[in-house]
């Protein structure tokens, strides 16, 4: 299940960029999921572990991807820390989902992400109440941002 | 730095074209638009001009500037007259502490900033009309306004939106809820006033069963469009109307009238001095003061609403510049 930190969380990586720069591994980038996170977000293909082909600035290294890229890539790998996700834009809702769905992944949040209008299974980290779509999302997270 | 600026800061594969329009811009939206190559290439061109292969044009200011984590402080001191761009995971927007030091370092500057960031920061009051998205066509990105606002200033959704409501909030707790008291008064809609913008979304959720109309003001109302915003578009019952600002209202509504007028509604990034009106609403008021001050029947005072004002046409021609 996705459960999501609202507002400044001390121990979540403020900086995802930043932390991916000095800490991604090669073999992320070719494997399923990033290949589909470089696609989807980025409308990128990776070519090799060291080059993604982009359509406006041509061959790029994985470094160059976006904000919101890098955080998918590392919500999907380091599994140890929590990202700050608002790097990531509501293009990245239903990858993030997604990435919950066999594990718990917890992910800090600094505005409130539009998860679509369907039904869907959040926890507020901030007071544990889990919410099934945008609406009770909105009255949860609105109290603590 | 006054008035509009246009900018074009390209290199050999992309090129950015855009103009800014007041002294703080924000630009958020999806991931994957181009936001942190363009702060990339400002930051180039800082190391070493026509060096680094970036070119950038300015209409009108000294330079642009991409704000580094380390020396913002300084680097905002010694900046006067220039664009200054700020990327998401600035280290001054990390804790409440850092963004209360960067905002007392931004106000009384001369610069625009352009802010790259989805989190709201009450402490930055800028305008919901310069919340913008990058949109790119080819290699060529422009900005985009994020949120559809109407002629009748009413946020758009999506979705169909009765003008009918039973309440009225507005977020002014002087003037212009003196003003809409009295235009309600033979109706039976309920007026009342959130004092202030950090009150607006409590009362929006104490309310959620009422059809509601929310009249905030618009110059200043960014830090809480996005969750409002989302707000209304999953609640039908939810109206929100955003003019710059009350006064701006009055001064819009033809109830006075002189060149003064029409320069400052029009020109008004030529006019606004950003050093002592950090968003366009204070301006708006202390405008509407000072040009009245010396007059018997139209003088107006923020604090108390004079009679002029709330004549019955007077108050039509104030409300239907919000379509009231």
């Amino acid at each position: 299940m996705l459960n999501i930190y609202f507002g400044n969380m001390e121990e979540a990586i403020y900086d995802p960029s930043m932390y991916f720069r000095n800490q991604y591994e090669e073999k992320w980038i070719t494997d399923e999921i990033s290949k589909r996170i470089i696609k989807e977000i980025d409308n990128s293909k990776v070519i090799d572990r060291n080059v993604i082909m982009s359509p406006v600035l041509g061959s790029i290294t994985p470094n160059d991807l976006s904000g919101g890229a890098k955080t998918l890539i590392l919500i999907a790998h380091d599994k140890k820390n929590i990202f700050n996700a608002t790097t990531c834009g509501e293009n990245c809702a239903n990858l993030l989902l997604e990435l919950a769905k066999n594990r718990d992944v917890t992910i800090n949040l600094r505005y409130i992400m539009d998860f679509g209008e369907g039904e869907f299974k959040i926890k507020v980290k901030n007071n544990g109440k889990i919410v099934k779509n945008m609406k009770e999302l909105l009255e949860e997270a609105t109290k603590f941002i | 730095m006054k008035g509009e600026v246009k900018i074009s800061i390209r290199n050999n594969k992309v090129t950015y074209e855009f103009t800014l329009k007041r002294n703080i811009t924000i630009v958020r939206g999806k991931s994957g638009t181009g936001k942190t190559t363009l702060y990339k290439l400002v930051s180039d061109y800082m190391k070493d001009n026509k060096g680094s292969g970036v070119k950038i044009i300015m209409s009108s200011g000294d330079s642009c500037i991409a704000l580094n984590d380390t020396d913002f402080d300084n680097q905002i001191k010694k900046t006067k007259n220039s664009v200054i761009f700020i990327d998401e995971g600035f280290n001054g927007f990390k804790n409440p502490e850092s963004v209360n030091d960067f905002i007392r370092r931004i106000k009384k500057t001369d610069n625009y900033y352009v802010i790259f960031s989805r989190e709201s920061f009450d402490k930055i009051p800028s305008s919901v009309e310069e919340i913008y998205e990058l949109k790119t066509n080819k290699s060529k990105h422009t900005l985009k306004k994020f949120y559809e606002i109407n002629k009748n200033h009413r946020l758009n959704v999506n979705i169909s939106k009765k003008d009918n409501f039973v309440l009225l909030i507005i977020e002014d707790s002087k003037s212009g809820k003196q003003f809409f008291k009295e235009y309600y008064k033979e109706s039976s809609i309920k007026v009342e006033s959130s004092n202030g913008n950090s009150n607006i979304i409590g009362m929006i959720n104490e309310n959620e069963k009422s059809s509601m109309m929310v009249v905030v003001d618009g110059a200043s109302f960014s830090p809480y469009i996005d969750k409002v915003h989302k707000i209304c578009k999953y609640n039908k019952n939810l109206n929100i109307c955003l003019p710059e600002s009350f006064e701006w209202m009055i001064l819009k509504s033809g109830v006075l009238k002189g060149k003064q007028i029409d320069e400052a509604l029009n020109n008004t990034s030529k006019i606004i001095d950003i050093t002592k009106y950090f968003s366009w609403e204070k301006f708006f008021t202390y405008f509407l003061e000072d040009i009245t001050k010396d007059k018997k029947l139209t003088k107006y005072d923020k604090k108390k609403i004079t009679a002029y004002y709330l004549n019955e046409e007077n108050m039509k021609k104030i409300a239907s510049v919000i379509g009231l």
